[in-house]
């Protein structure tokens, strides 16, 4: 009975880190401007809130923090696409490989530790005890004193799938990634909709980050993720950049997660083996997703995947 | 490198804005034409590059200029150094021509760091269990890397090329994948029991790549072997029928295939060989420099081979010019951090910076 319970908890754990970038990768990539880089996004925002949490002693400057850090690094992502004209996903490459730079330089130079940044005296984001409900079997144990920040990220959630399908902006982001030329007919500017879409999934990828740093555990290294925000990105992917989808789709990857650290206690497998559980359960996805889109284009008239780029498309 | 292509065949749209173009299989998955722009953007790059780097020092740095002299020319002042350099360089060489394959035939295969430590692990393993000493122990360990390499690319690529699964994902995770794979291997099998740390036991002297410079340097003839490779490449791509038709697939394969050109199966050609490279890379990293799989021995060659690469413009010659380049600021980077306060990730973030900035099509065209 607990065995389900404490499974779940963790699966909602798991959630967090990789929900919280998906919504935003979402939007980024609904305006077809794939945020590869939230990976980075999360590590520069983790280390910006663990720091600024340090520094001022309150959890939530260091959300805050992480949140701007993470909008700020995807402004590099839109910069190096808009400005120096650079492919999105190479640049996204590049800017997970600076985040890690930037961050090992900042952790041995700025805040001279080396290898881990862990700083005496900070404050994790509270978890909410559920006091008397926390009896109520299976859910009760799953709900207890899970951090704020899964809440903050469910809400998050909501919010973006009604701006998504409800608001004008929600249309926008549609519109540009359907057509580049029948948004700009209609008065939209392409480039302002996908730098505002990078820079949600940036800040998004910020409550990310932070959860990892000032929620989880209490300290910083340039591997904290681990790899989670590609797999939110593959979450994005996976669910078709549509909010049900994307929440599936994380739900999918965070069950992995969870199953990987709950065998681990068991001690029949091998830990490095169920460790890479997520990361394998995101190359099944990608690959199903693969094969049945495959199997249904088989059917279609003509196959013209790749158009010449002179042969104009409207 | 006469018959090249001029710059002319880069993409013409803007990466994202212009092209409207939006394949069925979702515009992730349509071929990336990464074709840098001539050869004064490299140069721009890599001035723009260190200047950044410099920027930094100055912030960081108790001393700037002389942490700044020793990132760049730091390399050059003892001969133990440039051996270093070159044994780096060899490695780099190797995972950037990893790199360049798959970019020149319209695939991102990012996974090289992956395909790396398992190389380098099969390279150990064989070399260390085979029982033949000498060199025909070496080129065993050798190809047993290469093959173990092509074959950690197979799944990516076997996706890519009938299903068309996005191969910058899937490889990706193959690099963790693998990291834990690794891990595993060395921890249940053939972890050294003498030894405190997580690596397999030191190989015999006669199975170490044969030095070209006096013992504690570490170049080997692994440098000679990848300028063989990269010439091997250069004819390939630049000479051959099949050379060509692997670029045409993918620059264009809809337009290969109409020429005849069967270009998924020039596409998996060119991954399982970016994916051997890689490999190679692991088993020439192992024998010539650690001489035992040593966990973490990769100071993310894989990735590292993707900037080398796109300096070098995917050519083989250019590559063998960019991976000197880097592997000497690699080495500056490590006497920097024994002299000065600046640690040796700044070669890091001279790496993302150098990404952006060599993929940027703004950079070229404005100042060449």
């Amino acid at each position: 009975m607990n065995v389900l319970g404490d499974f779940l908890a963790l699966t909602l754990t798991s959630l967090i880190p990789i929900l919280a970038p998906a919504i935003g990768g979402m939007f980024a990539e609904r305006a077809r401007a794939s945020n590869i880089a939230l990976d980075g996004c999360m590590l520069v925002a983790a280390l910006a809130a663990i720091a600024v949490g340090a520094a001022l002693g309150n959890p939530w400057f260091g959300l805050v923090a992480g949140v701007v850090a993470g909008a700020v690094y995807a402004s590099i992502l839109a910069f190096a696409a808009f400005v120096l004209r650079s492919d999105l996903l190479i640049a996204g490459i590049a800017a997970n490989l600076l985040a890690t730079g930037v961050t090992l330089l900042v952790v041995q130079n700025v805040l001279g530790s080396t290898g881990t940044y862990a700083p005496t005296g900070v404050q994790l984001i509270p978890r909410i005890p559920l006091g008397p409900l926390a009896e109520i079997p299976i859910v009760g144990a799953a709900l207890d004193g899970q951090s704020v920040l899964l809440y903050l990220t469910v809400a998050l959630f909501v919010v973006a799938a009604v701006v998504m399908n409800r608001t004008r902006f929600g249309v926008h982001v549609k519109a540009v990634g359907e057509s580049d030329e029948a948004a700009l007919a209609v008065g939209i500017k392409p480039v302002m909709i996908r730098t505002a879409t990078l820079l949600i999934s940036g800040a998004l990828a910020g409550v990310g980050g932070a959860y990892l740093s000032i929620s989880s555990v209490a300290s910083f290294n340039s591997n904290l993720t681990g790899g989670l925000g590609f797999i939110a990105f593959a979450a994005v992917i996976f669910g078709r950049a549509t909010p049900l989808g994307t929440i599936l789709a994380s739900l999918l990857f965070a069950v992995a997660t969870a199953l990987g650290i709950q065998l681990q206690g068991t001690g029949t497998v091998s830990p490095q083996l169920l460790h890479m559980l997520p990361y394998v359960a995101t190359v099944v996805a990608l690959a199903v997703q693969a094969i049945s889109r495959r199997r249904r284009e088989r059917f279609d008239v003509s196959e013209t995947n790749y158009v010449p780029a002179i042969i104009p498309r409207g | 490198m006469t018959t090249t292509p001029p710059p002319t065949e880069n993409r013409e749209a803007a990466p994202v804005t212009a092209s409207g173009v939006r394949p069925r299989g979702g515009w992730l998955t349509a071929a990336r034409r990464v074709v840098p722009l001539g050869l004064s953007q490299s140069v721009i790059a890599v001035v723009l590059g260190i200047a950044v780097c410099f920027v930094i020092m100055l912030a960081v740095a108790s001393n700037p200029l002389e942490a700044f002299g020793s990132f760049v020319f730091g390399t050059f002042r003892n001969p133990y150094s440039i051996g270093s350099m070159i044994a780096i360089a060899t490695v780099l060489v190797l995972t950037a021509l990893a790199a360049a394959v798959g970019f020149r035939a319209g695939a991102f295969n990012i996974g090289a760091e992956g395909q790396l430590v398992l190389g380098g692990l099969a390279a150990a393993v064989v070399a260390g269990n085979a029982g033949i000493d000498g060199f025909v122990g070496q080129a065993l360990a050798l190809i047993a890397a290469t093959v173990t390499g092509a074959l950690w690319i197979a799944v990516p690529a076997v996706l890519r090329v009938r299903f068309r699964t996005n191969e910058i994902l899937t490889t990706l995770m193959f690099n963790y994948i693998a990291a834990d794979f690794a891990l595993f291997l060395v921890n249940s099998y053939f972890r050294d029991p003498d030894s405190g740390a997580v690596e397999t036991p030191p190989l015999d002297d006669s199975l170490w790549l044969a030095r070209l410079l006096p013992p504690p340097s570490p170049a080997n003839v692994g440098a000679i072997l990848v300028v063989v490779i990269a010439v091997g490449l250069w004819i390939y791509f630049d000479r051959t029928r099949s050379g060509m038709r692997m670029e045409a697939a993918g620059l264009q394969p809809a337009f290969a295939e109409y020429l005849g050109v069967r270009s998924g199966r020039y596409l998996f050609l060119s991954l399982a060989v970016s994916g051997g490279l890689a490999g190679l890379a692991g088993g020439v990293a192992v024998l010539g420099i650690t001489h035992a799989y040593i966990s973490g021995f990769s100071p993310q060659y894989g990735f590292l081979g993707i900037t080398v690469a796109l300096i070098g413009r995917l050519r083989p010659l250019g590559i063998l010019v960019a991976a000197v380049l880097y592997a000497s600021l690699m080495t500056g980077a490590t006497a920097m951090q024994a002299t000065s306060n600046v640690p040796f990730s700044l070669v890091f973030v001279l790496q993302g910076v150098l990404i952006l900035l060599i993929t940027s099509q703004r950079l070229g065209r404005s100042s060449s």
